[in-house]
């Protein structure tokens, strides 16, 4: 907002001086990129859990080149990953997709009071260690709550609407001392595509190219016919950061404002939440991250760096970036439909391929659906 | 003869090794004979031969005996505060030496005269004692307003000596008993020349006569540059409204600010920042006083204006070096606006009619000659330029400010002088539909000079004022009412007694601060806005003060000192902190609760400050000083410009109050005829406790604030390097090297900002560049340039991201690691004045200004975030400009007579 209201003030938007006030330029920052960065979490919801290691990218290097989304590029492979608990038990992870580390099956389960350290080792022999990590206890969630919004914005110089659901957690009320919160959700709705509209430019001319998955043969049934790849369920996970620290009582913790678009809303909307309490720690990690999502204008907090609580064995001094964190999490799944807007659902746009293509999505039915 | 004395300078280095060794006494004489008289007679009777010039012992009385004395001893008396010198020669003569420039200056003074120069006797040449000084004192007058006339100078040209007029006009100068050529200027008015023959102290009213114009084509020297170059403190500056009017302004508005903002030492952020940094300190460091009552915000639309009204401004002050006793409160500078006392005579008035603003101000008599009044106000009408706006929500938008200011002055009786001052102004910004921003300053002071006899003087001031904003939202769910405000109150009172060589300054003061800090509610039922209260914070400080100006030959020293007391008043509830955690919230083990009046937290601050020149010669000095300032208020920020949600806060038991030291050295040249005169002063600042702000702190609606800060030292250094021609052709131009830079001071490694390593300051700008220049063309055409140009200043850029929990993470891995680019920026002005008559009753001027003449667009910040290059999203780095492209404006001023 501090930074709609700059651009109001500054002179440059007035019609005798068009040009813009936001322009691009080309900065010369050093590169310091490269550290290992930790992300994984011990719960006391059964296993496995899992420990992604990478190496942190360039500000400027986009995670992947190639595609609208961001994988993570540089993982760190063959590592030898544990978690130690304060009774001297150890659990192994191991490598299941690169960089991608998980704990057996029937292997450790968190507990609420008891403390973790995550113990890496890299191929190159150098070691990492997480400070210890107790978990929380978790006061649990009351309820949840749906409520319309509608907010106004502007588009092209337009201003234009745009209407959707607040939904909200009510924890239920802590004690008054400090306890610290994180939230996370997924979203999952149904999809429908149209694979056999798809076309592709041939000498100048569009020709009919739908894809095979259009028309699949069921394996069980050979005169059953269908597609395939016409109907998928996309998951739309949290990708910002939700913390509180305060004493929250009943109040509402605002999740997510679930947009009225791209057919969000026409079906149902399966909302699965978790509301992780954590250390005090991770709090000020999670935290700073919440205010690098409200920067950029003269006015905004000045971005800081992000601490961590893994160290290196060898190199105090080295930098190691992520977190590893001991939560217990409390969770609520619930769908959301139409009935709460006070307004048509908007439908989705025609989609002339696989439903497979679009970011999250599967062709398989989830279990909850 | 002139000639042979100009020889005999020459040789005296060689010959004057004889020293002494010849005791030549004076023999009896009569007292009442001129020194020439005496001379000849003490020629007759000893062996010794005296070298002088007849014209400069004829005038002189002998109204002594030096019967028995040693002969050089007995004329070093006779001739005392007469800038000359005895040189013993060849064992038998005794050489008067003075320097031939003297003679010059006189002769030419004299021959420039255009009619013949009055002269003055005052006292009785029997009371006459001879070669000691005595005290020539009075108050100069504005012809044309008859009010006092504030830094006009008044010079004794053969003895290289003046001073200037005080805030109230008066001046007062020692000179040795005999005739001198005075010399009286004050800019825009008539130079004075006259005799002044004094035998004993007595007292002189001067009148000044108003120039016509600004400036003619006779040189009219700057006497706010001459008194600077005579002021004891190094780093003072008056500015005269002549100076602020023709500088070329953001929308042809005249402003005191962004005439400050020109000075060597003083930077801002950008264009749309309220707050200025004066020699590597914080905005919050600059106490800024109208008519003595303390301004808070004085910026009109986010800083692109001020908002004093430049006609209703007699004079401003600006305090960056060694500050004078009487202010207290702050660190690093002292603005003090004075504003006319109006018109005693008859109905006056000027103003002017702009792209956006509009502005009146008049002044008269409301009893003839002892009652005045002036008011003046000024208000914006910049919401058609938004409405012609291409964009959408600038078009929604709308602005609107105001000011208004008034003054009522008596003068009781010929010893009192009685002044009562009101000022206000508002600003509202509403952005969009949806949120409104309004933020207003008041002040209310009353000022009485008195004389309670000659040489003894008590100034008392009584003043209140209140800063306050408010932040409305009107969007349903999120509706929020934030209110923010400051009030305070200040009595002040101070004697000034001159005698001889010193002027003693000495008084209290007691200021009272009530910090509103917030309350944020919410303004619709279904708004998810929690309601916040802090609590209020109280203190009072009182303060005690001394300092004395004492005049030794050619070194000044201004000793004083400051003492004063911080109290933070209850009710208050300090949180306490267990002692073996950092402070914060989590580990706050209770809190104190202090009733109503009753004491939380005091501080005694201790405040030496001294401050010295010495005249090398006629025309250099070197000037020194050191001080050490209290500061008790603290504005709270992590942004990068001040913003309008920025919040003071007390000092308390865990937010100490900032400490200042600062020490500068400077050297002054005034060059002789050619109206140039230049100064280089070095400095260096340190200032303890600095409240700076912790990674990740979020300041605003915080209650226990000490958990968002860090403690931290500021280190700054630097010079300034300065020309300023005066003439035909005037200006400045100066170079300003700063270094100004911080490092926490805590040991626990979580709070540690760039581990404990020094970083550069927010606002640091080493290397400033400042041109500004003035032709006058004609009588009618003034024209005028402003160049500034200054290192990029320091923000926290990223260096990596990486992904964890499906949140993409940006690491900034320093503070203040990265320069925004380098800030330059022409700007030109003509003022074109439409007749030129002495006596018309209506004189108008336009005033065509073009601000950012090439058009730079300057970097206000530079931020960073994800931007579109195609289906793809790439990191990519933005700089955001308040100008983006050359301004033009113009103004049609007016002053009706």
């Amino acid at each position: 907002m501090m930074r709609k209201l700059v651009l109001v003030l500054s002179f440059c938007s007035l019609i005798l001086f068009i040009n813009g006030c936001v322009d691009e330029i080309k900065i010369g920052i050093p590169s310091n990129a490269d550290h290992l960065v930790v992300d994984g979490m011990i719960t006391d919801l059964p296993g496995p859990y899992t420990i992604t290691l990478s190496y942190s990218n360039d500000y400027f290097e986009p995670f992947s080149p190639n595609k609208d989304d961001y994988n993570i590029r540089d993982l760190v492979q063959e590592a030898s990953v544990s978690v130690i608990d304060d009774q001297g038990n150890e659990e192994v992870f191991a490598e299941i997709s690169p960089g991608v580390y998980q704990s057996s099956v029937d292997g450790m389960r968190g507990q609420i009071g008891t403390s973790y350290v995550l113990k890496i080792e890299l191929e190159n022999g150098k070691k990492y260690e997480s400070l210890a990590e107790i978990m929380p206890q978790n006061v649990g969630i009351k309820d949840y709550a749906i409520d319309y919004t509608s907010k106004k914005y502007l588009a092209d110089n337009l201003e234009k609407t745009k209407d959707g659901l607040n939904i909200s957690l009510i924890p239920n009320g802590f004690d008054g001392t400090y306890e610290f919160y994180r939230w996370r959700w997924e979203g999952t709705y149904q999809v429908e595509t149209n694979p056999e509209l798809k076309t592709k430019n041939v000498e100048g001319q569009q020709v009919p190219d739908p894809p095979p998955c259009t028309l699949e043969t069921i394996p069980d049934d050979v005169n059953d016919v269908r597609c395939k790849c016409c109907i998928c369920w996309v998951t739309e996970p949290s990708n910002s950061s939700i913390v509180s620290s305060k004493t929250l009582g009943d109040s509402k913790t605002l999740l997510h404002f679930l947009e009225n678009t791209q057919g969000r809303l026409t079906g149902k909307y399966y909302f699965y939440a978790q509301q992780l309490s954590i250390t005090k720690e991770a709090y000020e990690f999670w935290n700073i991250i919440k205010q690098q999502e409200d920067s950029g204008s003269p006015f905004s907090i000045t971005n800081t760096e992000v601490p961590s609580n893994i160290v290196s064995i060898e190199d105090k001094n080295e930098k190691v970036m992520g977190f590893f964190s001991a939560a217990s999490v409390k969770d609520i799944a619930f769908f959301v439909n139409k009935s709460y807007l006070k307004t048509d659902p908007v439908p989705m746009d025609v989609f002339k391929n696989d439903c497979r293509v679009l970011k999250y999505s599967t062709n398989v039915k989830p279990s909850f659906w | 003869m002139r000639y042979t004395i100009l020889a005999l300078i020459l040789i005296l280095p060689l010959t004057s090794v004889y020293s002494q060794s010849t005791n030549f006494k004076v023999p009896e004489h009569k007292v009442g004979i001129s020194l020439t008289q005496l001379i000849t007679q003490i020629e007759e009777q000893e062996e010794v031969k005296i070298f002088y010039l007849p014209e400069w012992t004829d005038e002189l009385m002998v109204n002594k005996s030096y019967a028995g004395q040693n002969v050089k001893t007995a004329l070093e008396s006779i001739l005392i505060g007469r800038n000359f010198q005895i040189r013993l020669i060849y064992n038998y003569g005794l050489v008067l030496l003075r320097d031939p420039k003297i003679d010059e200056i006189r002769a030419d003074i004299i021959s420039q005269a255009e009619d013949e120069i009055p002269s003055y006797n005052f006292g009785d040449t029997n009371n006459a004692k001879w070669g000691e000084e005595v005290t020539l004192n009075g108050t100069i007058f504005s012809d044309a307003t008859s009010e006092p006339l504030i830094g006009a100078t008044i010079y004794a040209n053969e003895i290289d000596k003046g001073v200037a007029s005080d805030a109230n006009g008066k001046y007062n100068i020692r000179l040795p008993v005999g005739e001198h050529l005075m010399t009286i200027q004050g800019l825009n008015y008539e130079t004075q020349t006259f005799f002044v023959k004094i035998y004993e102290s007595s007292k002189f009213d001067i009148t000044l006569q108003e120039n016509p114009y600004t400036l003619d084509e006779i040189i009219v020297e700057d006497n706010a540059i001459n008194e600077s170059f005579q002021n004891v403190t190094s780093g003072t500056t008056r500015i005269s409204l002549e100076e602020i009017k023709k500088a070329p302004s953001m929308m042809g508005e005249a402003d005191i600010i962004k005439s400050v903002q020109l000075l060597p030492g003083v930077n801002s952020v950008g264009e749309a920042s309220a707050g200025f940094n004066v020699r590597g300190g914080t905005a919050d460091q600059n106490l800024i006083l109208l008519d003595n009552g303390i301004i808070f915000n004085p910026n009109h639309l986010f800083g692109f204006f001020s908002s004093f009204h430049p006609d209703a401004v007699k004079d401003v002050t600006f305090y960056k070096g060694s500050i004078p006793i009487q202010y207290g409160g702050k660190i690093s500078s002292v603005l003090d606006v004075r504003q006319k006392d109006g018109n005693s005579k008859r109905l006056k008035g000027s103003g002017g009619i702009g792209l956006i603003t509009s502005r009146l101000m008049l002044e008269g008599p409301i009893v003839k000659n002892k009652v005045s009044f002036m008011v003046a106000g000024r208000s914006s009408y910049s919401d058609w330029l938004l409405k012609r706006a291409k964009d959408d929500e600038l078009r929604q938008s709308s602005t609107i400010f105001y000011d208004f200011t008034g003054k009522i002055s008596a003068l009781v009786n010929k010893k009192h002088k009685l002044s009562a001052s009101i000022y206000h102004s508002n600003d509202k910004f509403k952005l969009s539909s949806d949120t409104l921003y309004s933020w207003q300053n008041s002040s209310v002071a009353i000022n009485l000079e008195r004389t309670i006899k000659e040489g003894v003087y008590h100034i008392s001031s009584l003043s209140a004022g209140n800063y306050s904003y408010t932040i409305e939202d009107e969007d349903p769910l999120e509706s929020f009412d934030w209110k923010y405000g400051v009030n305070n109150f200040q009595a002040k009172s101070y004697f000034l007694w001159r005698k001889k060589n010193h002027l003693l300054t000495a008084g209290l003061d007691l200021t009272g601060y009530e910090i509103k800090r917030g309350v944020l509610k919410p303004q619709s039922a279904v708004s998810t806005i929690e309601e916040i209260k802090l609590n209020n914070e109280r203190s009072i400080i009182t303060g005690a003060f001394i300092s004395d100006e004492i005049q030794l030959g050619k070194l000044a020293v201004i000793p004083g000192i400051r003492l004063s007391n911080f109290a933070l008043l209850g009710p208050y509830d300090q949180p306490q902190y267990d002692p073996n955690e950092p402070v914060n919230d989590y580990s706050i083990t209770g809190a104190k609760s202090f009733g109503e009046n009753k004491i939380a937290k005091t501080y005694f601050g201790l405040e030496p400050r001294i401050a010295a020149k010495y005249n090398l010669n006629l025309r250099s000095s070197i000037k020194a000083s050191v001080s050490r300032n209290f500061q008790y208020l603290h504005l709270i920020s992590n942004t990068t410009a001040i913003s309008p949600i920025d919040s003071w806060v007390s000092s308390n038991e865990y937010i100490k109050p900032q400490i200042g030291y600062q020490y500068s050295l400077g050297y002054f040249y005034q060059a002789d005829k050619s109206n140039i005169s230049t100064s280089v002063e070095v400095f260096y600042k340190n200032i303890d406790n600095v409240p700076e702000y912790r990674n990740g702190a979020n300041l605003s609606l915080k209650q226990n604030i000490e958990t968002e800060l860090v403690n931290s030292e500021a280190d700054i250094r630097g010079a300034e390097f300065s020309l300023i021609k005066e003439g035909r052709l005037s200006g400045q131009l100066s170079y300003t090297y700063s270094s100004s830079r911080r490092r926490t001071t805590t040991p626990d490694e979580a709070l540690q900002i760039n581990n404990n390593s020094f970083f550069p300051s927010n606002y640091d700008q080493p290397h400033n560049v400042k041109i500004n220049t003035n032709y006058d063309i004609s009588k009618r055409f003034v024209f005028s340039v402003n160049f500034n140009a200054a290192t990029g200043r320091p923000i926290s850029a990223p260096s990596e991201r990486f992904l964890i929990n499906n949140v993409i993470v940006t690491n900034y891995p320093e503070r203040n690691n990265y320069r925004i680019p380098t800030y330059h920026r022409l700007d030109m002005s003509l003022l074109i004045r439409t007749n030129h008559k002495k006596d018309k009753k209506w004189e108008g001027s336009w005033t065509l200004t073009v601000y950012n003449v090439y058009g730079r667009k300057n970097a206000f910040s530079v931020f960073f975030e994800d931007g579109q290059d195609g289906r793809y999203r790439y990191p990519k780095a933005y700089k955001l400009s308040i100008l983006g492209s050359v301004f033009p404006s113009v103004t049609y001023n007016f002053i009706i007579k």
